[in-house]
């Protein structure tokens, strides 16, 4: 195989992001010759795919779509393996005036059934016409789909067979431009809608303002096109300031995460992003062999975001790859939710990570976050990692729950505005109502405070938890635990707290109805087979007697309740196989 | 199970000891992640160990219709037999 396409273009001049839609950005990068590289989990060159190619197919799929005569704005479910075929389509999709909406892939073993079940409501709750999955997975496609009357499921090979209809208008500047499933919870799952003004405006910041982004910048990157980390940063905004990127795919970035620093180190990337899951990952697996082969002085960003940024991971990685040429002031925390398609702040480049450390018992007591005395013990106090200000035209607020604008130092939760805040879910106004002010800010649900301009993020959406840089909803763990013979609808809490380690131990309540231990005792196993199976994680399984799980007023689990009456030893954990099993490891 | 598969069914056997504290018997019918405790990452590690073993990639598509051990040793033979 030749070598990837170039850093920068010969001739071609750079332009930094000035385009209306990404069918006008990709027009232009199509003059030069920068384009996405696809790498094997052995760091084999597999295809390359120069912006001009990239044009020429896409532009001949867009015929093809638009020969189905479909209504301007039908959805197209694509599912996002990193390949050329998922980027062909979705700016296929582009030309053609048709919404691509990205799915994921199953990433458990066993996983089948319950992928099945949640892309079938993605593409129901999109009202996909077209599904398109690469032979590997239209299988599970179909399955999921088989009920959706009409649906066309075919593979990128079967679209590129279809008759090609001439005549197709690409999507204007007033327009919509993708669907994004990775918010709510896979039984309830909601499409952001992402208009080409939002993904424009919200790709320029961050080129002229979050990244600074220059001609010879490059990108290397694992991340899942289905989130907005990997599709807005490493699809659109390359494609806006016609770089290169060198893609790894998600499960093999698992397997052999290595395979992503090697990457860097011989393409010399320089712009490349992760939870803070992804660096301690690699950290843990580095021999110092490894370490010596690496160069890592090239990587300029290595950005964090989609979890809370702890700071040991980091001093971890910096220390360990400190040989490789590893800058640690090439770190850079950032905040960001799909909702703003993707960007909302970035800390200052070129600086070391910035922690504001406080007194833990004072922001419990008071709600206001006060600078620990420098001989507090560390159990007193906590490190918040400060996350940037606003880029420009974006607004951040912090509020309490009865909507009044906070102060600096006063922890409440987070609300924004500006020209990358999405419009709404698809088609679901009760949700959009529900994170949306009569003033007209989206709150993110998540906790925070200001500190000199600057956002600190304390706590994210109430219910979510975050393990191994995946977001579970408690939802789709008690929805699994349901489905068991013997517990009904409503007798299951999920939620998280901080183990040991620093990491998350997620804790399931269960109301069962039997005294019998064997009973018992198979029934905790049960639940914590199905769990594992369902969302790959492993959790602490508590039985409770009926009724016994806290309601909220309007008669709705109360999973923040449930949290608390467990951490204040109301339910007795049973002596079971699964808690003893999370207590050794 | 087979022969042929016997072999490839002992070595898994021992690729997943590490995650089975509780000692329990495998067997083909073993429900790898109901049975064992395999979260999502040690199941990566298992299944980076298995490729490693027998030179091979286990695509995703089939890593998710894998249940019981009797399914590994059977996407392990059929993809190294086809190799």
């Amino acid at each position: 195989m030749d070598s990837p396409t170039p850093a920068a273009n010969a001739s071609l001049r750079f332009r930094a992001g000035d385009f209306q839609t990404l069918a006008d950005a990709l027009d232009y990068a199509a003059r030069g010759e920068t384009g996405f590289n696809y790498y094997s989990v052995r760091g084999e060159l597999k295809t390359r795919l120069p912006y001009a190619e990239l044009r020429t197919s896409a532009l001949d799929l867009a015929g093809r779509l638009h020969g189905l005569e479909l209504e301007r704005g039908a959805r197209v479910a694509l599912v996002a393996e990193t390949s050329p075929d998922f980027h062909r389509l979705f700016f296929a999709c582009q030309y053609a005036g048709l919404i691509p909406v990205p799915m994921p892939l199953p990433m458990n073993l066993g996983g089948k059934d319950a992928y099945v079940r949640q892309i079938g409501r993605m593409m129901d709750s999109a009202s996909a016409s077209v599904a398109v999955a690469s032979s590997d997975f239209i299988g599970l496609v179909r399955e999921a789909g088989s009920e959706r009357a009409g649906m066309l499921m075919a593979t990128p090979e079967e679209i590129a067979e279809l008759p090609f209809r001439d005549g197709f208008v690409p999507f204007g500047p007033d327009e919509p431009c993708y669907i994004q499933y990775s918010s709510g919870s896979t039984s309830a799952p909601k499409g952001v809608f992402v208009s080409q003004s939002c993904a424009v405006n919200n790709t320029r910041s961050i080129i002229n303002h979050g990244l600074k982004i220059h001609q010879g910048d490059r990108c290397v990157s694992w991340l899942p096109l289905y989130h907005d980390m990997g599709l807005v940063g490493f699809c659109l905004t390359p494609l806006m300031s016609q770089m290169s990127v060198d893609y790894l795919g998600t499960a093999d970035f698992a397997r052999r995460p290595l395979g992503w620093l090697r990457l860097i180190s011989e393409n010399r990337g320089t712009l490349s992003f992760s939870p803070p899951f992804g660096y301690d990952l690699c950290q843990r697996r580095a021999s110092d062999s490894a370490i010596g082969e690496f160069d890592l002085s090239s990587w300029r960003v290595a950005g964090i975001g989609g979890d809370m940024v702890k700071v040991g991971v980091l001093e971890r990685f910096a220390e360990r790859f400190e040989a490789s040429g590893f800058r640690r002031s090439a770190f850079v925390a950032s905040y960001g939710l799909a909702e703003s398609t993707l960007a909302v702040s970035f800390a200052p480049l070129d600086g070391e990570i910035e922690t504001d450390r406080i007194d833990k018992r004072e922001l419990a007591r008071t709600g206001r976050t006060v600078p620990a005395a420098p001989d507090a013990p560390p159990e007193a106090t906590r490190s918040f990692v400060l996350c940037g200000r606003p880029m420009p035209g974006h607004q951040l607020e912090i509020r309490d729950d009865l909507g009044r604008t906070l102060g600096e130092r006063e922890v409440g939760r987070i609300l924004i505005k500006g020209p990358s805040v999405m419009e709404g879910y698809f088609e679901n106004p009760i949700a959009t109502a529900a994170i949306t002010t009569p003033d007209g800010w989206l709150d993110t649900g998540d906790l925070g405070y200001m500190l000199n301009g600057q956002l600190v993020v304390t706590g994210r959406s109430k219910d979510l938890i975050i393990c191994n840089g995946r977001n579970i909803w408690p939802q789709d763990i008690e929805w699994a635990i349901e489905r068991i013979d013997g517990i009904r609808r409503g007798d299951a809490a999920a939620f998280s707290v901080e183990s040991p380690d620093n990491g998350e131990q997620v804790v399931t309540i269960v109301q069962c109805r039997t005294g019998d231990p064997e009973r018992r005792e198979s029934l905790i196993r049960e639940i914590s087979a199905a769990v594992r199976t369902s969302t790959g994680v492993d959790c602490e399984v508590v039985l409770a007697p009926p009724r016994s799980l806290p309601l909220t007023s309007s008669g709705k689990l109360s999973r923040a309740a449930t949290k608390a009456k467990y951490l204040a030893g109301v339910f007795t954990p049973s002596p079971s196989v699964a808690t003893s099993a999370v207590a050794e490891s | 199970m087979q022969n042929d598969v016997e072999p490839i069914f002992q070595r898994t056997c021992a690729l997943l000891q590490p995650f089975n504290p509780r000692g329990i018997e495998i067997s083909p019918d073993t429900d790898i992640t109901g049975d064992l405790e395999i979260d999502s990452v040690a199941v990566l590690d298992l299944i980076m160990e298995v490729e490693d073993e027998y030179g091979i990639s286990l695509p995703m598509n089939l890593i998710s219709e894998i249940r019981t051990v009797g399914d590994l040793v059977r996407a392990i033979h059929q993809i190294a037999g086809a190799k």
